[in-house]
C-alpha cells in the first residue's frame, strides 16, 4: 500500500518535472527571457565602472543579429546596425546617465514560423542623467527576432507612436 | 471572481508622473474601470486610459477633440475647429504653440491637465479609440 502511494507521487513529481521544462523550454519562455537580459544590461548602477560597462554593452549587442534595424522617429537613432554597433550605440546611450534602469512588460509574443517571433512590448526607461535630471519614459515597442544557432537574436526595433502629435 | 473583477473589470492602477496635475496626482491610487466605454464612445473632457502594449501599463489623459475636429493651441489655450474651449482642468500656466490639425476618423485627441511643462516633454496626440483601455474609476 505504502509503496503504492509512493509510486504514485513519484509520478507526480516526474509529470510535474516535465512540464516545469518543457515550460521553461518553450519559444515564448525562451524570447523572454531574450528581454529579460536586455532590460538587466542596459541598466546602469551608479558607480559602474567601465570593465562593467563593457562587458553590459558587448552581452546587449549579443543579443542582436548580425544586423539590426532601429526604427526611432524623432531621433537620430534609426538606422541599420551591427551588432559590434548596437554596443558601441547602447555605450553611447547609457553614458549620460549615472543610474539607469530598463524594464519590459505587457509582451505580446507571436511566434510565426520556426524561426522568427515578433513582440509587441511595453518599455519603462528610468533613470537620473549626471546632471540631476530625472527621466522617466514610457513606449510601445514592435521587435523582431529570428533563430539562428538555437538562439533568439533581435533583428528589429521600432518605436510604436501611440500619441501621434 | 476576484481575478474577473480586479483582472479585467476593474484593474488597479498606480499614478506615476504628473501629466496630469493637478486632477491626479503623482502616486495617487485608482481603477480603471473597462466597460466605461461599452455602450457610449468618448467625448470632450472626458479622462481616459490609453494602453500601450497592454493594459499593464497606461496613458492617463484627458479628450480635447473628437474625429474630424480640428486642433490647435495658440498661447497656451486650446483652439477645436477655430473657436477656444474653456478648460478649467487646467490650472497651471501655459504657453503652447501647435498648429492646426485634423483628429482623423476613428481617433480622439488627448493631452495632459499639466500643461506648465515643456510642450516637447509632454507626450500628446491623437490615438485610436481602440487603444482606449477605460476610464478611472474616480
Amino acid at each position: 500500500m505504502k509503496v503504492r502511494y509512493l509510486i504514485i507521487a513519484l509520478l507526480l513529481v516526474i509529470s510535474g518535472v516535465v512540464v516545469l521544462v518543457y515550460v521553461l523550454q518553450s519559444e515564448e519562455h525562451k524570447i523572454k527571457r531574450r528581454f529579460t537580459s536586455l532590460a538587466k544590461w542596459a541598466s546602469k548602477e551608479e558607480g559602474e565602472n567601465n570593465l562593467t560597462m563593457v562587458q553590459k554593452t558587448r552581452s546587449i549587442g549579443s543579443l542582436c543579429a548580425k544586423t539590426c534595424y532601429i526604427k526611432a522617429p524623432g531621433t537620430t537613432f534609426s538606422g541599420t546596425y551591427s551588432s559590434q554597433q548596437i554596443s558601441a550605440l547602447a555605450a553611447r546611450a547609457r553614458l549620460p546617465f549615472t543610474s539607469l534602469s530598463l524594464r519590459f512588460d505587457d509582451l505580446h509574443i507571436e511566434v510565426t514560423g520556426q524561426q522568427g517571433a515578433t513582440v509587441r512590448v511595453t518599455a519603462q526607461l528610468l533613470g537620473t542623467q549626471k546632471r540631476g535630471e530625472r527621466v522617466d519614459d514610457t513606449r510601445e515597442l514592435e521587435c523582431r527576432l529570428h533563430k539562428a544557432e538555437g538562439k533568439w537574436l533581435f533583428t528589429h526595433f521600432a518605436l510604436i507612436e501611440v500619441l501621434e502629435r | 471572481m476576484a481575478y474577473l473583477i480586479f483582472g479585467h473589470l476593474l484593474i488597479p492602477l498606480r499614478i506615476k508622473g504628473s501629466s496630469m496635475e493637478p486632477t491626479y496626482h503623482n502616486g495617487g491610487v485608482n481603477f480603471c474601470w473597462t466597460l466605461g466605454y461599452l455602450f457610449s464612445r468618448p467625448v470632450r473632457h472626458d479622462v481616459v486610459l490609453v494602453r500601450l502594449a497592454g493594459k499593464r501599463v497606461v496613458l492617463m489623459k484627458r479628450v480635447v477633440a473628437v474625429e474630424g475636429e480640428g486642433v490647435a493651441f495658440r498661447d497656451g489655450k486650446l483652439f477645436v475647429n477655430g473657436s477656444m474651449v474653456n478648460e478649467p482642468y487646467v490650472r497651471y500656466p501655459c504657453n503652447w504653440n501647435l498648429g492646426p490639425r485634423r483628429v482623423k476618423n476613428g481617433y480622439i485627441y488627448v493631452v495632459g491637465d499639466n500643461r506648465s511643462m515643456y510642450m516637447e516633454d509632454h507626450s500628446f496626440g491623437q490615438t485610436p479609440i481602440e487603444r482606449i483601455a477605460g476610464v478611472p474609476l474616480w
